[in-house]
């Protein structure tokens, strides 16, 4: 009797420290980056009022999660419900997103409140804090939203020239992932938040530092492309307008000043990749694609070589080292040629911390991020 | 101080003498270049041809240059003075506009590598660009 007794009591408690247990490897598991008890993002995305947000809400049925996000193992594979953005091909994968915020970047990040009267606070935490917001799933679902959203809004943007914009979702991953792995509220004085922006790229994009031009707004070179987001037909660019109808506004968006403009979860994300990607257009076409195409009318064809000369206008001598290759190189039409070109410029400094943030990217996905 | 501290010392000074004269020998490369971009600068009565004349000088030196490290600091001293001198051409006869001297100054700064070159840039901009 004793021994029954024993063995029924040893049942009905095997499935409480199951539980248990399974709750304490959730919680271990819950947050890719920051601590569980700093639960900001999760309060933002069930309670902000901000448009995106809001859409994202609506759009993709957001429910509060709890529990972790099976990442483990090297497998970060999660079931992943399709956001209905026009261009599979264009979209980076969430898988992809969530093994880039896996990688251990040690950036001072800024984590941003709004106010009731819409004013920004900020916390700064070093890059050994530990008490930073918590990258849950949520917080993933809501970043893979949001760039896939200003991706979309991207494909098939008229750029000047009579060219309309292609994003390749590979070469903006790649830059993404070595810019800042995705986490958006990185922040040092060489760069601000996802795309890492610098305050050339903010007044290229939008206008002028006001102490260049004695007080006057004077838009940048790249500012027809905010323009032409704001006048843009694409649905996917409606929940971006918000963001950016009122920069003109701003004046001049320091990223240094005013750091969550450019990192905030609510609407710093998505400025910081307008911006970002913008940018990235504007040197493609503007200033790289328009000497290529006047230096070498065949090699500007090749899309790829276009993209690595804009990559490597990202590294440490800026646009000029790649205005400078695309003469020291030679840019030969024959595609033998053009693939020498092409290796020589993946050995270039920024290419290759691309490249190396690419394979500690694919040993944590295993083979769960089809980009890789 | 041990012996392999000194070596160590010594090693790291020689690399940094090293590293100095290599930026040295990179900059001297364009040095008669800047030097008369200097003189360009410093001209009350320097005119839009001229200014673009220099322009194309630098822009066929880039072009002709056969030893690849002097190949490299030509084309990138081109790169650091163009966008002023497309601004002018592109405009041909007609003066660009305050504005779009302002906008092709941004870009032209942070095309620049050289804090230097920008500065005497900038000063032939300000000679040129109509006042607002």
């Amino acid at each position: 009797m004793f021994a029954t007794d024993n063995k029924e009591m040893r049942s009905s408690l095997i499935l409480p420290i199951l539980i248990f247990n399974l709750s304490l490897v959730a919680e271990g598991n819950q947050c890719l980056q920051g601590s569980p008890n700093n639960q900001r993002f999760k309060r933002i995305l069930e309670t902000s009022d901000s448009y995106l947000v809001k859409e994202f809400r609506a759009s993709t049925g957001f429910k509060p999660t709890q529990g972790g996000l099976g990442c483990s193992g090297g497998n970060c594979s999660t079931v992943t419900k399709p956001l209905a953005l026009p261009g599979a091909m264009g979209e980076i994968p969430k898988e992809c997103i969530q093994a880039s915020l896996k990688r251990k970047v040690a950036q001072t990040s800024i984590e941003c409140k709004q106010t009731p009267q819409g004013n920004w606070t900020y916390i700064q935490h070093s890059g050994r804090s530990k008490s930073t917001p918590c990258f849950d799933e949520s917080a993933v679902d809501y970043t893979h939203y949001v760039t896939n959203k200003v991706i979309s809004c991207f494909q098939g943007l008229p750029m000047q020239n009579g060219v309309t914009e292609t994003i390749d979702p590979t070469v903006l991953y790649s830059k993404l992932n070595n810019e800042s792995g995705f986490n958006f509220t990185y922040s040092y004085k060489g760069g601000v938040g996802a795309g890492q922006l610098t305050g050339w790229a903010v007044q290229e994009m939008n206008v002028l530092d006001p102490s260049r031009t004695k007080g006057k707004t004077v838009k940048g070179g790249g500012r027809f492309i905010l323009d032409n987001i704001l006048a843009s037909s694409n649905p996917q660019c409606a929940g971006l307008k918000p963001v950016i109808e009122n920069d003109l506004k701003f004046k001049y968006h320091s990223p240094r000043k005013i750091n969550c403009e450019w990192t905030s979860m609510e609407t710093g994300l998505a400025r910081n990749l307008i911006y970002s990607i913008g940018y990235f257009s504007f040197l493609k076409h503007q200033i790289i694609g328009k000497e290529l195409k006047k230096r070498a009318p065949n090699a500007y064809k090749d899309p790829e070589l276009l993209n690595l000369l804009t990559l490597v206008g990202y590294g440490p001598l800026g646009a000029n080292r790649a205005l400078t290759l695309i003469r020291t190189l030679g840019m030969g039409s024959s595609s033998a040629y053009l693939a020498g070109v092409k290796s020589r410029l993946k050995t270039e400094v920024y290419l290759k911390n691309t490249a190396s943030k690419m394979n500690e990217v694919k040993r944590i996905a295993g083979n769960s991020c089809r980009l890789l | 101080m041990s012996t392999a501290l000194k070596l160590f010392f010594s090693f790291a000074l020689f690399f940094q003498i090293a590293m100095a004269n290599s930026i040295e020998d990179k900059t001297n490369l364009v040095a008669a270049e800047k030097e008369e971009l200097a003189k360009l600068a410093n001209r009350s009565d320097l005119t839009v041809k001229e200014w673009l004349r220099f322009v194309d000088d630098i822009d066929a030196k880039c072009s002709s240059e056969t030893v690849e490290v002097k190949q490299t600091a030509m084309c990138s001293f081109y790169y650091e003075i163009y966008k002023i001198g497309e601004l002018f051409a592109e405009a041909q006869d007609q003066k660009p506009t305050w504005e779009q001297c302002m906008r092709a100054g941004v870009t032209s700064d942070s095309l620049s590598v050289n804090e230097s070159t920008k500065k005497l840039v900038n000063r032939i901009a300000v000679k040129l660009c109509p006042k607002r």
